[in-house]
């Protein structure tokens, strides 16, 4: 999903306020953002889908609780992501040891990556269909050059030529998107 | 073949990348050179990529709490672009011979192919509608038999007899309001090529209208009610019930059936059907008698899927486009 202006996005915040229902707009818009600022700190799997579905619930939750100070819906959504990393690092390091220091609660100075990366993953969804396959099964579900061939019925020189071609198009709109900049 | 060398040079550096646990360093990448080294960074990171699947189950999970009603009631988008509710899904030994059948004597226009003759996955337009040729040698056939409505009954008729196809009846003109033949294609599905003399058109009556030849079809059309919210459009029965004829619309199509009979026996058919939510219409289905030939699942090509028998031997194939969100 594209960007929003601030007024939609308030527009979309007051709906979802109003009526639960709505929030699948706003799941739908921020979904990436909150991933890749977990996965950008996180780097396993499945603690970051375990922490993605905890800030979205939460968001859900809580929604009618947020109020509009200026700053972007995200920016909230990140706050409860960071609260999140932090209490599962406390939590770990009180398994493991008592000495390791408080974790960092902060939002943290490292958005532009996370954006980035936001950036990609949202790339990947642009990508020629059979391109785009290719990207999340490998990617997204880790699975092997092999297995893929199996699933799209392809072979595996294919397969590895439509990875190959779909990381192209991503490093080019990277590019695009950095020059905009 | 200097590509081919780099696309396998970044295929093992993708491979090395997935195997480890922690991130890669960023100086791994300068190690390879030039335009492969910036592949790989893109690929690094794309390693905390979010599953797809993952990103629908949250997304349902939430919506199992409040948000289901509301997005159900909007949602539009369930079908493949190009597809009715209901797509043949003609499964069959031959599958390669068949297409080229059909491109040859229906006008069969190839949309999609995958495969090859040991396994192969083809789409077609014929007219307004999708067909599915799925099969190869060491597939179980599925043949159906089709309504195939056209302007010329009787040239279409001889193309597909000069084609290749064995005639079952020769063009006549029915008393019930049709000019009718009838042909097997070298697949063993039958094809009822008719013009209707009324020319006024039957809303959801598409060029391919998939055929049915129960055994109890009263019966058939009370579980395609249960399962699936079918509505009677039409039908024809004698007073003691035995149904000439019936069209039945299932979503923005139309199925038919006449009571098996005669030469028109039941055929083991596969139907690939586009329903709004799969989980709840096959659920639905099996409460109606239905039994369950696969559990709702997301396949690889973007649709989630699950399968149901009906007790008249056919299979439905229940999918919802999930599309890109």
């Amino acid at each position: 999903m594209s960007r929003v202006t601030e007024s939609e996005e308030r527009a979309l915040i007051e709906a979802a306020q109003n009526d639960p229902g709505r929030f699948a707009e706003l799941y739908e818009l921020n979904f990436h953002r909150v991933y890749a600022y977990i996965a950008c700190r996180i780097h396993d799997r499945s603690e970051t889908q375990d922490l993605a579905a905890h800030v979205f619930q939460q968001a859900l939750a809580n929604i009618g609780k947020f109020k509009w100070r200026g700053a972007p819906f995200i920016t909230w959504l990140y706050r409860i992501a960071a609260n999140a990393i932090a209490d599962q690092a406390r939590k770990k390091s009180r398994e493991l040891t008592e000495t390791e220091g408080a974790a960092d609660t902060s939002v943290a100075s490292d958005l532009e990556q996370v954006e980035r990366r936001a950036r990609l993953f949202r790339a990947v969804e642009a990508l020629p269909e059979d391109q785009r396959k290719v990207i999340i099964l490998r990617f997204g579900e880790e699975k092997s050059i092999r297995e893929i061939a199996s699933d799209l019925n392809r072979s595996e020189g294919a397969i590895k030529q439509l990875q190959f071609r779909g990381l192209e198009n991503l490093r080019a709109r990277l590019r695009e998107e950095a020059e905009l900049k | 073949m200097a590509e081919r060398s780099i696309i396998d040079q970044l295929d093992d550096a993708v491979t090395a990348l997935l195997a480890q646990r922690e991130p890669a360093p960023a100086e791994a990448a300068s190690e390879i050179g030039g335009e492969l080294a910036e592949l790989v960074v893109v690929a690094r990171e794309l390693r905390g990529l979010p599953s797809e699947q993952f990103r629908a189950t949250l997304k349902e999970q939430l919506g199992g709490k409040y948000m289901s009603t509301a997005m159900r009631e909007t949602k539009s988008n369930f079908k493949r672009p190009g597809f009715h509710t209901i797509t043949p899904h003609l499964m069959v030994k031959p599958a390669v011979e068949l297409v080229d059948f059909l491109k040859q004597a229906f006008g069969a226009v190839e949309a999609l192919r995958y495969g090859s003759a040991d396994g192969l996955h083809c789409e077609v337009k014929i007219g307004d509608s999708t067909v599915l040729i799925v099969g190869g040698p060491t597939f179980d056939p599925h043949p159906a038999a089709m309504h195939f409505y056209v302007p010329d009954v009787d040239e279409v008729y001889a193309r597909a007899v000069a084609a290749g196809a064995t005639s079952l009846a020769a063009p006549s003109d029915q008393e019930y309001g049709e000019r009718i033949a009838a042909v097997k294609d070298i697949g063993g599905n039958e094809w009822y090529i008719a013009k209707r003399f009324d020319p006024t058109p039957i809303q959801d009556l598409h060029t391919v209208t998939v055929y049915f030849h129960p055994v109890g079809a009263p019966k058939f059309i009370t579980f395609l009610e249960n399962a699936f919210g079918a509505q009677v459009v039409e039908r024809h029965q004698s007073p003691e019930g035995f149904v000439y004829h019936a069209k039945v619309r299932l979503g923005d199509s139309i199925v038919e059936m006449g009571e098996a009979h005669d030469q028109w026996q039941p055929m083991q058919s596969a139907i690939y059907m586009y329903v709004e939510d799969v989980d709840a219409v096959y659920k639905q289905a099996l409460s109606a008698g239905g039994t369950s030939a696969s559990e709702p699942t997301n396949q690889p090509y973007g649709d989630r899927t699950a399968s149901i028998k009906d007790e008249f031997g056919n299979t439905w194939q229940l999918a919802t486009w999930q599309g890109r969100v």
